[in-house]
């Protein structure tokens, strides 16, 4: 027997119950004495109703008990006797039976279904939250990511600026130019020092050069609106080119944001950025450029002043030459040059092996004069291309050659060697002989450092002593 | 406030790391929600020095970063290979290449589902994923060149004869913006119906913008600033900023 299902046809069911009662009484046929089992203990028309009570509900175990008393009357009639003086008994213990039994039954049904009901709900919710975790999950990644990289956070602002305190000028640009892509999104952007004397503009330092055909390193003052923000103290920015005609004229697109770098009282250059994203060029941006600039102000100011003060007291002032870190110094900055000009640059290194020889039968001081010689005889023979500047030890100098590739230093070395040693060193017409090694190396097409070439340079000279 | 109450009445006892870890720890009710509150607002920045190569390890071991992150990932895990540290060095190598290595086996699965399953949005998602990769090679212009011509050509094919869809566009055009093909960017964007999509403006603004045609940029801005467009906070800032004259 199958339990009654929401939605089946109650036709259905007392077309059931009625064949059930109908196979009863045909057992019951079989019983001539005993129409509707009405004499012992075991009633089967009662047990089916009471069944169909459980099963079914009550009503349904009533209706079961009305189909077998229509079958009993059936039987007792067809047979011709009477159950008028048995039947009202069970009938009525069946009635009461078949109502608490159904009763019962549609108390549990009701305890299951809303039981039911609360698995359904709770497993609806159980889906729901785990759809909210999943999400919330995903947010918070998301989220954590936004925060680990917070490129423009102020703790990074803050390292930046404080780098600015390093005196050290390559780097202090390095940091602006690193402030400017992070906080202001400038994919291209550079640092140009302004040379009063020479009327122009130079290039120190850029970001994002390597990819961009632009290889033009010097830049007049005049005509160009790098020169009119020195000029004016101004910052351009390119919304200007819509309202100011003479701006409009000098644009040739390379600038988006220009600013002042000021150094005391005097402009020492601009930041320039050269390329942006769209979204990004906004207020705020150029806001945020003026509040780079101005923490970076004292930082560079300081920089600057190091740099130059480094520059004078640096000269040695018996060969009249800059010292080390004048040369390091100057190496950095043609290297950032010609990484944007792709072009080449030489580095030797000059040695007088014999200097305190001759230190000690002539002199610390004509020795010295020596190393003077052999740098003016460099400068005279690479007619005025040569940059000479004293190297790490007192014997030791270092050429910066542009516009030479390794062929041509090798060359350049061996017509110095032979000058050298053809020259007729005199003292006092004492003749002194000066013994000279030399090392190079060239800037090749990969991207070296200041050190590496300088190493590559003092390596090959170590060679050369062996 | 109650918040700093977990901070007073701290036992010592289990401390998540990070903040996936104490969202977990919270779901098992072994710490407090405050814990994860904490944890989740507490992440150093990726590129901050000294680096935490824990951190770096755990932000690589992701296994779907957005392009943002990869691109700031792979800037720090290249410092790294510079450094004296040999162990250091070799691990930032180590995750370079599996930063490029992931996004190489996604490209290869797309690749072979297009060939069983070719279609718009397979297409598209192998162009992104080419763009992405690009953008990964900011440092080696050449790579980068190499990799925008393979999204380019993933998209439009080989010789611009696929017929690119209205969601196709925003792709196209970052694309033809990187290259720097902006006059083919400008002529994609003439090429299209609507007109009035607030999208399409904004992106013949950049296009415009990167042209240098700013009053065609101040134009569009403009038009977009009296229609009251919805857009992001971004490109709101940028709007109003072009659209105001006396700015």
């Amino acid at each position: 027997m199958t339990p009654v299902k929401e939605g089946t046809p109650p036709a259905r069911h007392a077309a059931e119950l009625l064949a059930f009662s109908i196979a009863v009484g045909v057992v019951n046929w079989f019983f001539p004495g005993n129409p509707g089992f009405l004499r012992g203990f075991f009633n089967p028309y009662v047990t089916l109703s009471l069944l169909i009570a459980v099963s079914y509900g009550k009503y349904y175990g009533f209706l079961s008990l009305g189909f077998s008393a229509l079958v009993v009357l059936g039987i007792a009639a067809g047979r011709g006797l009477s159950i008028s003086a048995e039947a009202p008994l069970p009938l009525a213990a069946a009635i009461v039976e078949v109502y608490l039994l159904g009763i019962i039954r549609d108390s549990l049904t009701r305890r299951d279904r809303k039981a039911r009901e609360l698995l359904v709900s709770l497993s609806r919710d159980k889906g729901l939250l785990k759809r909210q975790v999943r999400a919330l999950r995903d947010a918070n990644s998301e989220l954590e990511e936004r925060i680990s990289r917070q490129e423009d956070s102020i703790t990074s602002l803050y390292s930046q600026v404080q780098v600015l305190g390093s005196l050290n000028l390559t780097k202090a640009l390095g940091a602006i130019l690193e402030m400017t892509a992070r906080f202001v999104g400038a994919t291209r952007c550079s640092i140009w020092q302004h040379r009063p004397e020479e009327s122009c503009l130079a290039f120190v330092s850029g970001k994002g050069w390597e990819a961009a055909g632009d290889t033009r390193t010097l830049l007049p003052d005049e005509g160009t609106i790098e020169g009119w923000v020195v000029r004016n103290n101004a910052v351009f920015s390119v919304k200007m080119l819509l309202s100011n005609e003479p701006l409009a004229r000098m644009d040739t697109g390379r600038n988006i944001i220009t600013m002042p770098i000021t150094a005391g009282r005097r402009i020492w250059g601009v930041l320039n950025v050269e390329e942006m994203p769209f979204a990004r060029y906004n207020l705020y941006s150029e806001r945020m450029l003026l509040v780079i600039m101005a923490l970076a102000a004292p930082g560079l100011e300081r920089a600057i002043e190091f740099d130059s003060v480094v520059h004078q007291e640096d000269i040695n002032p018996i060969t009249g030459l800059p010292s080390f870190p004048e040369l390091y110094a100057m190496l950095q900055l043609d290297l950032a040059r010609l990484r944007v000009e792709s072009g080449t640059l030489a580095v030797l290194i000059l040695e007088l092996s014999n200097l305190d020889e001759l230190a000690g039968v002539h002199g610390r001081e004509q020795a010295m004069l020596f190393i003077r010689d052999i740098a003016r005889l460099v400068q005279e023979t690479s007619a005025g291309q040569a940059r000479v500047f004293h190297y790490k030890s007192q014997s030791q100098l270092a050429v910066l050659y542009p516009r030479l590739d390794a062929d041509g230093a090798s060359l350049f070395s061996l017509t110095m060697l032979e000058k050298v040693n053809s020259t007729e060193w005199r003292v006092k017409e004492q003749r002194a002989y000066l013994e000279v090694t030399l090392g190079f190396a060239a800037l090749s097409g990969a991207e070296q450092t200041a050190d590496e070439l300088l190493e590559a340079a003092q390596n090959l000279l170590e060679m050369q002593k062996v | 406030m109650a918040g700093f109450d977990f901070f007073r009445s701290r036992r010592p006892g289990y401390q998540p790391r990070t903040p996936a870890a104490a969202l977990k720890a919270v779901g098992t009710g072994t710490v407090p929600v405050e814990q994860f509150v904490y944890a989740s607002a507490s992440a150093k920045p990726l590129d901050e020095e000294p680096f935490d190569l824990e951190e770096i390890e755990r932000v690589l071991a992701r296994p779907s970063l957005n392009l943002q992150s990869s691109v700031l990932l792979k800037s720090v895990l290249e410092k790294l290979i510079g450094s004296k540290d040999q162990e250091v060095a070799l691990f930032g190598a180590e995750g370079v290449n599996a930063l490029e290595s992931r996004a190489l086996i996604r490209i290869e699965k797309l690749r072979t589902e297009m060939k069983t399953r070719p279609g718009g949005e397979v297409r598209r998602k192998l162009a992104r994923e080419f763009f992405e990769m690009a953008e990964l090679q900011a440092g080696s212009e050449s790579v980068r060149t190499f990799y925008l011509l393979e999204a380019h050509t993933s998209l439009c094919g080989e010789e611009g004869e696929l017929t690119l869809s209205r969601a196709d566009l925003p792709l196209a055009i970052d694309i033809l913006v990187a290259r720097r093909l902006l006059e083919e960017a400008d002529q994609l964007l003439a090429r299209v119906d609507d007109t009035e999509d607030v999208e399409v403006q904004l992106m013949s603004a950049r296009v415009a913008f990167h042209r240098g045609r700013y009053h065609s940029v101040a134009e569009t801005c403009r038009a977009l600033a009296a229609s009251g467009a919805g857009v992001g906070e971004k490109e709101k800032r940028a709007i109003s900023f072009w659209a105001d004259r006396d700015a």
